[in-house]
């Protein structure tokens, strides 16, 4: 079924619309959590209250590409999820592109004060518009969808290892351009 | 928490141009399809198992259907234009839903003697087919199958056969059945009875069946319990071959 036709059950709330998101988009979303988590449960967990905080929104918002609006949605509810859970559980996938991304945090003795949220991510979109397309993928598809290193260097004809070399040299582009734009994290 | 301000930059990233973020899907889904065709859904079906001890609760689709009717009648067909009647069937799947469905693939994690025939999706790591059909004897091992479901084809299980559990955890649905073949026409070379387990995927569509004449139920649940699916990201529409198969851990 066609995005538009899905928004338009949202619309008229019926409840197909939830089905038909999860038949087309299910697998999409429970990748993106799953490449976080790990977890099989608590990824179909994240999946489903996607779907509910989408029938929450919809009509009130209209989402223009509805994939990646869910994609959004899902991420981020990933993530609350490994905040509100990091005491108990320990999600390898979450901690793992934390730990890579640790490689990004400028250097700073005394930090005066904290970019939002937002603030933040213009200052990295400007940092992505400035990479070569296919660069920006490769790091996109590892910190934004959590795919494998060695997933996408089989995908680029590379290696494990020379893929993790190139992701080591964008996490220091990345921490360069921060310290340049006098982010403070 | 560690890792606070790698925390704020990863949580940033949801917000970067989604243009951005749409370009590295599609070259993501680009590699995909060259390489292997699949999306990173497993299944892991003792988890799915155990959910069903705790509770898990799993907000199932339920686009498809799938509807056990019991038999006692013969059922003619039109079979590649010949008319062909079937005997003894005592159980009939049909389904319902959407015409496109998902594929599957799985691993096994137990088995209980060595297959002689295996099938592989062209990534060589997840199975169609994997069956212990040796010449030597007349049972079969087990025959272990994953299909999508056909809309067009009612699925028959010979012999007097009959569901001893049923249960479903979120969108699986799985059955349990058992089958007297004797004096039937499935009884053949003294095998006089057949064990099955059917899981079905009411939100995907496929469809993992586990037979032998052989094994029984028991051996048949530990061979469940020890599978992991893996469900393609791509949907088509299934090849229809006739309007009748058979799920059938027997020879001829």
């Amino acid at each position: 079924m066609e995005d538009a036709k899905i928004i338009e059950l949202y619309w008229q709330r019926n409840e197909n619309a939830v089905a038909e998101t999860d038949r087309k988009y299910g697998t999409y979303c429970h990748a993106i959590s799953y490449n976080i988590l790990k977890i099989h449960e608590d990824a179909e967990e994240c999946v489903n209250d996607t779907y509910q905080h989408a029938w929450d929104s919809i009509p009130s918002e209209r989402p223009g590409k509805f994939k990646i609006w869910l994609g959004i949605i899902v991420r981020n509810i990933t993530i609350d999820l490994c905040r509100k859970n990091h005491a108990q559980k320990r999600y390898d996938g979450f901690h793992v592109l934390l730990s890579e991304l640790d490689d990004c945090v400028p250097s700073s003795e005394s930090i005066e004060h904290f970019a939002d949220v937002k603030a933040l991510s213009e200052c990295i979109n400007g940092w992505l518009a400035k990479l070569p397309p296919e660069d920006r993928n490769i790091f996109l598809r590892r910190y934004w969808y959590g795919e494998a290193v060695s997933a996408i260097g089989k995908s680029k004809g590379l290696s494990a290892n020379a893929m993790t070399q190139k992701l080591f040299r964008m996490r220091s582009s990345l921490k360069r351009h921060l310290e340049k734009e006098g982010v403070m994290i | 928490m560690t890792h606070m301000a790698a925390l704020n930059i990863f949580e940033s990233l949801s917000y970067v141009d989604p243009r951005y973020i749409e370009a590295a899907d599609t070259d993501r889904l680009s590699a995909t399809k060259s390489h292997s065709s699949k999306a990173a859904r497993t299944i892991l079906i003792a988890a799915i198992l155990a959910s069903l001890l705790v509770g898990a609760a799993y907000a199932a689709s339920h686009l498809f259907k799938m509807n056990i009717t019991e038999n006692t009648s013969p059922i003619s067909t039109d079979f590649c234009g010949v008319n062909v009647t079937y005997n003894d069937v005592g159980l009939v799947l049909n389904f319902e839903g959407p015409e496109m469905c998902h594929q599957v693939g799985f691993k096994t994690g137990y088995l209980p003697s060595e297959p002689t025939f295996h099938d592989y999706y062209p990534d060589g790591e997840w199975y169609r087919a994997l069956c212990d059909e040796s010449d030597d004897l007349p049972e079969i091992g087990y025959n272990i199958y994953a299909d999508q479901v056909s809309l067009k084809t009612s699925l028959m299980i010979g012999g007097k056969a009959k569901i001893v559990k049923e249960y479903s955890s979120g969108d699986l649905q799985v059955v349990e059945i058992e089958s007297d073949y004797s004096g039937t026409s499935f009884e053949i070379s003294g095998v006089t009875q057949a064990s099955f387990i059917i899981v079905f995927d009411t939100a995907n569509g496929y469809l993992v069946r586990i037979a032998s004449s052989r094994y029984g139920i028991d051996e048949l649940e530990k061979i469940l319990a020890g599978m992991e699916l893996y469900v393609y990201m791509e949907t088509n529409t299934p090849r229809w071959y006739s309007d009748y198969g058979f799920i059938n851990p027997g020879r001829g």
